[in-house]
């Protein structure tokens, strides 16, 4: 009887051995290792500013000379600007731009610090970019309902009256003649002159600068991190504004999308890096009323919290302070619209929404298929034209 | 078979034991790595909960020995227990959050908080509880409160990040 020998491919077989060992070793290990480890080559800082906790993490080879002291340096510049940048859009605090701006009567000359100056000249542009559905002057609005450290309504009875909400319409329509100017080294913020009378309290025009100012302060900080020559960390600010890096030793970070109706948990994973990314939705801060969700994003169209389906937006690339205001737009907008507003005006980014449609949980994106991962399967691609849940 | 194509497996085959020594090499130090990795990661029953405000510790628990109590004497905490369940009242910047600690069940979550949004409060949509070693801390940012488990030490060894 002739003897069988098995054509077993040894070398192929070995190779692919050790290279799932490497890749099971690096993936276990990566650049940092664990808190035991020496190796543990990283540095963060928690750092509560605007209303949330933003973190600070570097990746480098702190065991070279100089390396804890540089980061040090880092660190404490990285506080200092948002600190800056903190003081200059608080709707509150003394001394602030914003505070400064809010208090003026219609049709005044405020100066600015160039904090202010930089984010309200990003605002105008994504104001006159989406034609108002980007809008930060919504302020009254978003007070009526609550949102600025009030209290939400309790019954339907409370929600503000067609009346008011027309009142502050005819304040926040005029954004757009919001002048700024820059004279020497001084900036001016010029208000425009409009006011309007509602329950015997005369208005003039208000801003909230705060998510857009989170987005400004990652694209800072992002800035900050070429000039100290760290490619790999992140500065995340909450989760809706992140300066993204690179991951240790150089790889790409997995971004984790949450899912609006399950927000400890994630739809889509997407590999990215050197990335600036914003993200808005309907799940960070909302109330419910009658079974009905109001969330903290305002649409200029209604006056009202949003209720255009769409649940959450997030765009990468790009200025994370743009990408702020473009998401805060994108969710104001039908969903049609949404998508094609995307493809002529935001193709250089990447970019996904999610909506609430009658037959579902719907996701939209221009990112090229193999570029992301569904990994909730009651997400299904949106098409278009989809009744609105 | 070609002839030429049998004494080439013929040959392969006179280097068997060193290959199979190799592949027991490598299976053992795969398996080594992973019973490192596995071993590092803390999935024992939560050890014990802390409360932070801004960076200095105003409440500690152990479950092993039901020791720890508040860390500050200025009326930032106070501390009630029945039956089993730590009520733990922390009033900073302003505003109020109240931290339960089921003993039986070796968990902790913010029941209730007077700050805007509250996103610190366990809800069915927002479920923020200390229930292991590696539960992510539930934070209040605009009470610069923290609640975390005993002993945690964040790790950024991975490379998701959620948005
Ligand atoms: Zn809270």
């Amino acid at each position: 009887m002739p003897r069988i020998y098995y054509n077993i491919p040894v070398k192929r077989i070995f190779r692919a051995l050790c290279a799932i060992l490497c890749a099971a070793a690096s993936a276990m290990c990566g650049c940092g290792g664990g808190e035991e480890s020496e190796a543990a080559d990283y540095r963060y800082s928690t750092i509560y500013a605007m209303n949330t906790s933003a973190l600070l993490v570097v990746y480098d080879d702190f065991s070279a000379p100089g390396a804890e002291e540089k980061f040090a340096r880092f660190e404490g510049e990285a506080r200092g600007i948002i600190a800056e940048v903190e003081n200059s859009l608080s709707v509150s605090k003394e001394g602030s731009s914003v505070l400064a701006f809010n208090g003026a009567e219609a049709g005044a000359k405020v100066e600015i610090d160039v904090h202010a100056y930089e984010v309200l000249s990003a605002a105008e542009r994504v104001y006159a970019d989406t034609d108002g559905y980007y809008n930060p002057a919504v302020y009254y609005n978003v007070s009526a309902y609550g949102f600025n450290g009030g209290t939400f309504p309790a019954s339907e009875e409370d929600i503000p009256t067609d009346g008011e909400i027309a009142a502050y319409g005819e304040i926040y329509s005029r954004f757009g003649e919001l002048t700024l100017t820059v004279e020497g080294d001084k900036y001016y913020a010029i208000k425009p002159s409009v006011t309007a009378e509602y329950g015997g309290t005369v208005y003039s025009m208000k801003v909230d600068l705060g998510g857009i100012g989170k987005g400004y302060a990652a694209d800072l900080i992002d800035g900050l991190m070429d000039e100290y020559g760290y490619g790999c960390g992140y500065f995340s600010f909450g989760t809706s504004s992140i300066a993204l890096k690179r991951f240790a030793g150089g790889g790409d970070f997995t971004l984790g999308f949450t899912d609006p109706r399950a927000p400890w948990d994630e739809y889509l994973s997407a590999p990215v890096s050197d990335r600036c990314i914003s993200t808005s939705g309907d799940y960070e801060n909302y109330f419910e009323l009658g079974g009905k969700r109001y969330c903290h994003i305002f649409s200029p169209v209604t006056g009202r919290p949003v209720e255009t389906g769409i649940m959450s937006a997030t765009l990468i690339g790009g200025s994370a302070a743009e990408n702020d205001a473009y998401t805060t737009a994108i969710m104001a907008m039908p969903p049609e619209k949404a998508a094609a507003f995307i493809a002529e005006k935001l193709s250089s980014r990447l970019a996904v929404f999610t909506l609430s449609a009658a037959d579902g949980l719907k996701y939209f994106t221009n990112i090229g298929e193999g570029g992301y991962t569904i990994l909730n399967g009651r997400y299904t691609p949106y098409v278009g034209a989809e009744n609105v849940a | 078979m070609s002839l030429k194509k049998v004494e080439q497996v013929k040959k392969d085959r006179c280097f068997k034991l060193a290959d199979l020594i190799i592949y027991g090499v490598v299976i053992l130090l795969a398996a080594a790595l992973f019973i490192a990795f596995f071993a590092v990661r803390d999935d024992s029953p939560l050890r014990g909960v802390r409360i932070r405000v801004d960076n200095a510790a105003v409440y500690e628990y152990s479950f092993a020995d039901g020791s720890g109590g508040a860390l500050t004497e200025d009326g930032t905490v106070s501390v009630e227990e029945n039956g089993g369940i730590i009520e733990v009242t922390v009033r900073a910047y302003g505003g109020y959050n109240v931290i339960v600690i089921d003993v039986a069940a070796r968990t902790a979550r913010v029941r209730e908080a007077d700050c805007p949004g509250g996103d610190c409060v366990y809800t069915e949509l927002n479920r923020t509880e200390i229930s292991s070693n590696n539960s992510p801390p539930v934070y209040c940012p605009p009470h610069r409160l923290v609640v975390e488990p005993l002993g945690y030490s964040p790790s950024y060894d991975d490379p998701h990040i959620k948005i």
